[in-house]
Order: C-alpha cells, then structure tokens, then sequence
C-alpha cells in the first residue's frame, strides 16, 4: 500500500518530460476550457441551489415569525387596542401592536394608485400586528380562541399561504439546480472518458510498447489517469474561480437592490466558500476515474 | 497464478517455449499459422527463416505476447498462454526481451528513458536502475547520446537503443527481429555479435532473419516457415550446439 502510494507519487511530481505517454496540449487546452466551463455552471449551481435554500430559509423565517389580524367587529380604536391587550397575553406571541388608520392607508397607498380623497371613504382594515415566537405552535388557534371570547369578529392570517409558496418554490430552484449539477458531472465525465478514449488512441503505438515490455493495464491506465487528475484539478481551480467571481458580481448586484421583500438576506455567505474549494478536488477525482475506466476499456482490446 | 507460483512452475533447463499445433486466424479469416509444433530449449541460440508472408511476424508475436494462439497450446516459461489471465501476460513478458524490426522506440523519451522503460513499467526508482542503463549505453557505444531523442540518431544508434532497451531488464529470452535487416554489413556483424555475447550470458535468443549466409555460417538450429507451416525444425526439442 505505502509502495503504491509512493509509486503513484512519484509519478504526480515527476518531470512531465519523463512522462511515458506523451502529452497532447492541442487536446488538453480545449478540454481544459470545456472542463472548467462545465466546473464553473456546477458551482454556479450549487451555489444556486445553496442561496436558494438560505433565501427561502429567511423569507419563511420572517413569515413564520409574524401574523396579522384583521379585525371586523368591533372597529373602533379602543377595540383594537384593546384586542392587541388580548392577544399580546397569548403564550408565543412577542408583540402585538394595533395598526393605526393612517399606517393601514398607506399600506394601500403602496399598491401605487393616487386614490386621493375616495380613500378617507374606503373602509381600511383594521389590523394587529403580531409577532411569534418562531418554532411556537398553535399561536394561531390560542389567538383566535382568546379573541372569540371577547367578543371579536375577525381573520388571523398567520401567512402559510406565503410561506408555502416560497418553500415550493425554493424547492423547485433547489430541484433544477442539483439536476443541472448532476448533468454537467455527467457530461464532464463522459467528455473526459472520450477524451481519454482519443489520447489513448492516438498514442497506441507508445500503449502497445509499454505493454510489450511488461507493463499492467493499471500502470497505462495510472499514465492517463495521473495526467487527467492534473488536467481536471487546474479546469476546476479555473472553473471555480470563474464561478466565485460571478457569484460575487450576483451578490453584490442582489445585495444593492436589496428591499424590505428580501430581507437583506446575503445571496452568498461564507458557508458556500466549500463549494469553491471543493469543486477542483471532485473535478480532479472525476477526471481520475473517468480517465482510469476509459483507459482500461481500450486497454481491454490488447493482448 | 503469481509470479512465484510460476517460477516454480517452469522446470529450470526445460523447454522455455513449446508450441503445440499451434494455429492463428485472424478476424478476416486469413490463416498465420498451420499446426506449428516446436521446443526451443532454455539457453538455446536459434533462427526463425522463411519467405515474406509465410508467417514469421506471427510466430514472433506468439512468443512475444502480442497474440494468443486461435488452435493448439502455445506454453512459454511453463505458463500455457492461451488460457493465461490478462494480469498474468505483464509477468510473462518482463521476462522476454524484443528488438522490433522497426526499432518502435517512443520519439518524445530521451534514450536513456528509452532503454529504462522496462524498469519504469515495473515501478523501479530510478536510483536502482540508472548505473545499469548507463553502462549499457556505454557498451552499446552510446555513452554520449543518453539525452539525445530518437530522431537524432542513426538508424545503427536506434538499433542498438532497441537492443539496449531489450535486454536492459535482463531476459530469458531474447527475440529479433530481422536486427541486421536495416544496417549495413558491418553493423550487422557487430549486432550479432552481441546476440552472442548476450546467450552466452544465458538468454535464449531467436533471431528472425532472411539473412541465410548468417544462419549458415552460424550453425545454429533452424526453423524454417512456409505457408504458415513449419517446415524445419531438427526434431521437437531443438537442443542448441555446444559451442555456442
């Protein structure tokens, strides 16, 4: 095991003019572009898939932390003060605050129109403001429970509807992104196979000597497997910094337009940094055990 | 079976080869070979003769694993080829050394990386080998070209590369093919020379020649292919003649 190991790194460090097959870079360039293109959309997906999830994650979190309760009867302010008095004693409930008339008509107001006076003439929903402690179940029953003895008519809208939504939604960016990922390692896995198909046949000659002279089918393969790992370590070094520095240009993009809706939850965070760092070690890896699988299936049609 | 296993196998001083009615078709049905049946004794000096077409490169290829036989049993070191596992054939073969008729040397390797290539497949650290493949090179008078590619050389300096790489490792046997065919006479004689040198060493040479004043002045056992079918051999085991 340590001989083989000592072998295999002897053969990673050495000279690449000692290599025994020799290397092609009118082949390897172009794979090494296409390798890193395919490495920098499986970041870029993963981070996709990763800022979705933490997106979703803090939109829902504040969507799950408050409620709103419309009040139908009665209306007058004493009533709804008097109601956000009933429901702030509500175990879970951190606040409670009734809505003035004037902060309700400019919640209408931000729908855009110039209502003018035709406003003053709308009945505006009365609402209490509440928020829950998160993780706290059956607020919303305890809540409508408290209200119903006193008296009240009204709706609590505790904004699953909302939460839903962005939950399936982010779980279909998550969904489209893991399978975009999925895709390009399976494309970068057959095109490296195929690559490694076509040096192996372009060098059959040096192929056919080695193995004249005693070499197994896992040291030829090793030979193109090592030159591959290196190939798919550099795309991917050059894949995921590509993808870093779009994500960056992104994040700074989302984070200056960034509004009340988006919480300013950050669009990258540096928990994804494992994405980029990681990326050209599974790139490599990739390429090793395509290459290694292609080689031995040529090396199969020789004696 | 491992590389121990088969050592014990082989019975010292034997037959190193032994064909029996060996036939090779190849995939477009042409027929190689035709119920070829020899022994060639460890130790031996031998040549292979016989007209273009008449099968030569195939019974190399037999003896040097680059085939396995369609009909008979083709036994080499004691091992029978036909029904050898794939991760046995590399051990058979770091015991055969070849010298290619076209040299097949690798254009990208220096020659010395040339020449240590059968150490390098074995995973030998260069430490090990690199004093062997130096004085080789000497001997072969090509102490000065180690770092020289193959293009540089002569088509006598790429020979002898080819010879040196053959024999590097040390075989039991040692084949070429046609060697003299590209050198001029002289070359040739030198060439042959150390063939010799190499068997009284104690590899088996066989030599694929068309070269038949060369066999004649050597005296050593023939075997002669016509048509795919061998047509001289002196008796199934060809012991070699003392002197040599």
């Amino acid at each position: 095991m340590i001989s083989a190991l000592q072998s295999f790194w002897r053969q990673i460090t050495r000279d690449s003019d000692r290599a025994l097959l020799p290397a092609d870079s009118r082949q390897a360039r172009p794979l090494t572009i296409v390798v890193s293109i395919m490495c920098a959309l499986g970041c870029l997906a993963g981070l996709s898939a990763s800022a979705g999830l933490r997106v979703a994650n803090t939109w829902t979190s504040d969507l799950k932390s408050a409620m709103s309760v419309v009040v139908q009867s009665p209306r007058t302010d004493a009533d709804l003060t008097r109601a956000a008095q009933i429901v702030r004693r509500v175990q879970g409930v951190t606040r409670s605050e009734a809505m003035s008339r004037e902060r309700a008509k400019d919640l209408l107001r931000n729908y855009g129109t110039d209502m003018g006076s035709t406003l003053d003439a709308l009945p505006v929903p009365r609402l209490i403001e509440v928020g829950v402690t998160a993780g706290q179940t059956n607020v919303k029953a305890d809540i409508e429970k408290a209200l119903k003895a006193a008296g009240y008519s009204f709706v609590v809208d505790d904004h699953s509807r909302f939460t839903g939504e962005v939950l399936r939604t982010s779980t279909v960016v998550r969904i489209v992104a893991i399978s975009a990922l999925v895709a390009l390692v399976i494309a970068a896995i057959s095109t490296i196979g195929f690559a490694a198909r076509a040096a192996l046949e372009t060098r059959r000659e040096a192929v056919n000597i080695l193995h004249l002279v005693g070499a197994k089918d896992s040291f030829v393969a090793r030979e193109v497997q090592i030159r591959f790992l290196r190939l798919g370590f550099v795309a991917g070094l050059l894949g995921a910094t590509a993808a870093g520095v779009i994500a960056l240009i992104g994040s700074a993009v989302f984070a200056f337009g960034a509004s009340d809706f988006t919480s300013g939850a950050p669009l990258l965070n540096w928990t994804d940094l494992w994405i980029l760092l990681v990326a050209p070690l599974v790139t490599a890896c990739a390429s090793a055990v395509a290459a290694d699988r292609a080689a031995r299936e040529t090396l199969r049609d020789l004696v | 079976m491992n590389e121990k296993t088969r050592t014990l196998a082989y019975r010292e001083g034997g037959p190193i080869v032994r064909f029996d009615k060996v036939g090779v078709t190849y995939g477009s049905g042409t027929q190689a070979l035709r119920n070829v049946s020899f022994e060639l004794e460890s130790g031996g000096f031998y040549f292979l003769t016989g007209p273009s077409g008449a099968g030569k490169s195939t019974l190399l290829k037999l003896m040097y694993l680059a085939l396995r036989p369609s009909h008979g049993r083709a036994n080499l070191f004691g091992v029978d080829v036909g029904s050898a596992g794939r991760d046995d054939l590399p051990m058979l073969r770091r015991k055969i050394g070849v010298v290619f008729q076209d040299f097949r040397l690798l254009p990208h390797l220096s020659v010395f990386d040339n020449v240590a290539m059968p150490f390098r497949v074995r995973d030998v650290p260069l430490a090990n080998y690199a004093e062997d493949v130096d004085d080789l090179l000497r001997w072969v008078g090509l102490g000065g070209r180690i770092n020289a590619l193959p293009e540089t050389l002569s088509g006598g300096e790429q020979q002898r590369v080819a010879i040196a790489r053959a024999v590097v490792g040390k075989p039991s046997l040692l084949i070429a093919d046609e060697p003299t065919g590209n050198v001029d006479p002289e070359m040739g004689a030198r060439i042959i020379r150390l063939f010799i040198e190499l068997h009284k060493l104690g590899a088996t040479v066989v030599i694929a020649t068309h070269d038949l004043d060369l066999v004649r002045r050597s005296g050593a056992p023939v075997l002669r292919l016509e048509a795919g079918e061998l047509t001289q051999a002196p008796g199934l085991s060809l012991a070699p003649k003392a002197n040599q």
